[in-house]
């Protein structure tokens, strides 16, 4: 079953790969491949924390408000003349608090997780705007912008940094304890409580982390872009996340993560944007495309 | 065995079925008849094969060969609903009828009577209590909600809804495990009656008594194949047991421990006094020494199940106090009774004990994950030499220790759940039910494995409502009614009227029984 999962990601991936081959003018280029990596940056990032949240039997779709305050607060703070090291861990422990709050409403006050997240989703992006004090703050020709177009080695810095976060995510999901304990509370959480999981402290620990990426990937999102716009930055990027780890394998029931599976899910989710961009095709073509693909990823998977 | 003729009408014929599944060969050349109008049992341990033999009957397993005749028909069902549509009816044990619709609406969901094209309720409601009132059941308000009806009347309405749909044959799988001696009552006056209808009724339950009740045949599977079809008046208890293990029977259902000397001297492991919470424990008080066996016997209801939970520190007390070893505890949640070196099985393996979509592996380990793991990294080398180490103890039938665990039988689900606390190495265990749902093979290990830890100098609390289980495994017994401990048996006492004898006391001239 393990390797029908697999293959059926491992099927849109290749699928859309060969479909863009030919009908996207210069798709099969190294720069058409740079790109299409440091574009999927966030939706990877908030996609592999999405993962364990889903595994834990929950769900966030307030990944995309998390990464406005995030940056809200990372831009305020270092447009008001902190160094930019300290502005962006305020802006990372923020998005770390959201996660906390959400967690603990859904681990301690037994709230349904859509609820929970939704309220947060919700208020999150008017709060965002509170804390930046306007719509957009731009941040061009700044060290925060600049470090949106930085090159290690000639490798864009999302292309690094997602490496590395991918592989941390590996370890996790693959050899720590804790990812057991995700996928227990996921499977049966009574049974969890009852071989002495602490389930409140793992749900939350899940949130936090799904917020921390949440952090990255709207901290580099705003680099890239040169600027914080609460009313853009993140929109819609839980439908793209959410996407993702369904087209990964990862069950929607709580269970095992899927990490491999998301981040081949979030290359196909970035895949579909590239096609209908690339190719002047309206942008609403590509919503319908996307559930389209869910619906088949969710169909070819639904034997676990 | 001489009746067997070719000539006889048979209801219901399977000829040779085979089924195998990766690694196991499920069934083997299976020959299964059934009459009309009879009760047919259909007998064996966990893994003999009753379950796939039903599962091919009713559609949700494909056989391999052999076929089927229904009615002297050739069917091969592929669905759930193919077979019912050619006259198989399943009452599982968990009823899959819609709980907040009314009851006759489950009786007649999917085919309700219409006038001029909109459901006709009256016609609907008429006849369900039509229906009902057959069976005996005249008091049901067939308007109300299907979940506020008893188990037994909810199983009566599955049935109900069977003889609507005129199914020729009704598959009840375990259908007395959550009723009441009444209940039980009531249901087999229905089975009888269904009988002389002609209705043919094949029938699993681990309940021997049961099946010599109602039943008028019994076909016995064991490993897969077909030891034989009987005529009841020729089985006798002790003879049906050995047919379906395959050994003698006495040895395996002799009392397990002749102990039980000195115990008296030994350290109480635990001394609750005075456990209250609500309405269902008041004013508990038990003690446990090492290496002892305190059974708990009491109705459904009486409050076993609520005071593992406490014991367990699943719930807290409002008032009394727990002591391990001369201490006084705390625990508000069951890791910190973990901690303490307590485990616990519960009465539910579905919803509280296993993680049906893990493996046998990682089921064992959940709960010693922080011993097999050094900073945060789990070692799955140790994690399954642990595993591999209790499955050959405990004689675990599993293809595979990372197959997922609700794969497995029953009996072997609940070895898997004994060993995730025993590598733990537990000063204490609660046992709910430990042998619920477990054929008498499966039974007698368990048994033998509860024994065992106590011989090892684990004390162990051991709920049963099963009192041969209780006579047969325990050196004391405390017996709840309402919520309250009514008295103690010792050792010499203990017998299943001398327990029965306790609760029936316990809930008439409750004034004078609460001597213990």
């Amino acid at each position: 079953m393990d390797v029908v999962c697999r293959h059926g990601t491992m099927f849109f991936f290749m699928a859309l790969i060969v479909l863009n081959a030919f009908i996207t003018p210069n798709f099969m280029s190294l720069g058409t491949m740079e790109n299409t990596l440091v574009q999927v940056f966030p939706v990877m990032l908030v996609a592999l924390g999405m993962t364990m949240v889903i595994s834990s039997g929950g769900i966030d779709i307030s990944v995309g408000a998390i990464m406005a305050i995030s940056g809200a607060v990372s831009a305020r703070l270092y447009t008001s003349g902190l160094g930019l090291t300290p502005a962006i861990s305020c802006g990372v422990a923020a998005a770390c608090l959201c996660g906390l709050l959400n967690g603990i409403l859904v681990a301690r006050f037994k709230i349904q997780p859509i609820i929970v997240t939704l309220v947060v989703m919700i208020a999150g992006r008017g709060l965002a705007q509170i804390i930046l004090g306007e719509l957009f703050t731009s941040l061009l020709f700044t060290p925060f912008g600049d470090f949106g177009r930085l090159r290690l080695s000639g490798v864009p810095v999302q292309i690094v940094i997602m490496s590395i976060v991918v592989a941390a995510m590996l370890f996790i999901a693959g050899k720590t304890s804790f990812a057991k304990r995700v996928e227990a509370i996921g499977d049966n959480s009574r049974a969890a409580r009852l071989v002495g999981i602490n389930t409140v402290a793992v749900t939350v620990s899940v949130y936090v982390l799904c917020g921390l990426l949440c952090a990255i990937a709207g901290n580099m999102e705003a680099a890239r872009i040169n600027g914080v716009n609460v009313g853009s930055l993140g929109v819609l990027i839980e439908l793209d996340a959410i996407a993702a780890v369904a087209i990964g394998g990862t069950p929607f029931s709580g269970g095992k993560a899927r990490i491999m599976g998301t981040v081949f899910g979030a290359i196909v989710v970035q895949l579909v944007t590239i096609i209908v961009n690339m190719n002047d095709i309206a942008f609403h073509y590509s919503l319908i495309f996307k559930a389209l693909i869910v619906i088949i990823a969710l169909w070819t998977q639904r034997k676990k | 065995m001489t009746s067997q003729l070719s000539q006889e009408n048979y209801l219901l014929e399977m000829r040779g079925i085979s089924k195998s599944f990766p690694g196991v060969q499920a069934l083997q050349e299976v020959d299964f008849f059934v009459s009309p109008g009879e009760a047919h049992a259909l007998m064996g341990e966990n893994g003999a094969g009753k379950s796939t033999l039903i599962k091919v009957l009713t559609g949700i397993h494909r056989k391999d060969s052999g076929q089927i005749l229904l009615g002297a028909e050739l069917i091969s069902p592929a669905s759930a609903a193919q077979a019912q549509h050619a006259g198989i009816s399943t009452i599982y044990q968990e009823l899959n009828l819609v709980p907040f619709l009314g009851v006759g609406e489950n009786i007649f969901i999917g085919r309700e009577p219409r006038k001029n094209g909109l459901i006709d309720w009256k016609t609907v409601e008429q006849r369900a209590r039509e229906l009902l009132r057959e069976m005996g059941l005249d008091q049901v308000d067939v308007k109300e909600p299907f979940f506020r009806q008893s188990v037994a009347v909810q199983q009566m309405v599955a049935i109900a809804r069977a003889v609507s749909i005129e199914a020729r044959l009704l598959v009840m799988d375990e259908p007395t495990s959550s009723l009441s001696e009444k209940e039980v009552k009531v249901l087999f006056d229905v089975i009888r009656r269904l009988k002389k209808q002609d209705m043919s009724v094949i029938f699993i339950s681990h309940k021997l008594d049961e099946v010599f009740e109602i039943c008028d045949k019994a076909t016995i599977l064991r490993d897969g194949r077909l030891v034989g079809e009987y005529p009841m008046q020729e089985l006798t208890r002790l003879k049906m047991i050995s047919l379906m293990i395959g050994r003698d029977a006495e040895s395996v259902l002799e009392k397990k421990r002749s102990v039980t000397g000195g115990l008296d001297d030994r350290q109480a492991v635990l001394e609750a006094t005075g456990l209250s919470r609500g309405q269902r424990t008041r004013e508990i008080s038990i003690d446990i020494r090492t290496g002892e066996i305190l059974g708990v016997a009491g109705l459904l209801g009486s409050g076993r199940t609520e005071l593992a939970r406490i014991l367990f520190g699943d719930d807290r007390q409002e008032a009394g106090q727990i002591k391990v070893k001369n201490e006084t505890v705390e625990m508000n949640s069951p890791g910190d009774a973990i901690r303490i070196g307590f485990g616990f099985c519960s009465e539910d393996r579905k919803e509280e004990g296993i993680f049906p979509n893990m493996s046998v592996t990682d089921n064992m380990t959940m709960a010693i994950l922080p011993k097999l793991s050094r900073a945060g990294v789990l070692s799955r080398k140790a994690q399954r030499e642990m595993a591999e180490t209790y499955i050959r103890k405990l004689r675990i039938a599993t293809s595979d220790p990372n197959q997922q665990i609700k794969e497995l039988s029953g009996g072997n689900q609940q070895k898997v759940l004994l060993a995730r606390w025993l590598c733990k190495n537990p000063i204490l265990m609660i046992l709910d039910e430990p042998t619920r749902g477990i054929d008498v093979g499966g039974k007698s290990e368990i048994e033998s494995m509860i024994a065992e830890l106590a011989e090892n100098g684990v004390a162990i609390l051991m709920i049963s409502s099963e009192l041969e289980e209780l006579v047969r495994s325990c050196d004391r017994i405390a017996v709840l009614s309402e919520g309250r401990k009514i008295g103690e048996l010792k050792a010499e006492e203990i017998s299943e009227e001398s327990i029965v004898h306790m609760m029936a006391l316990g809930h008439k001239g409750q004034g004078n029984a609460y001597a213990g």
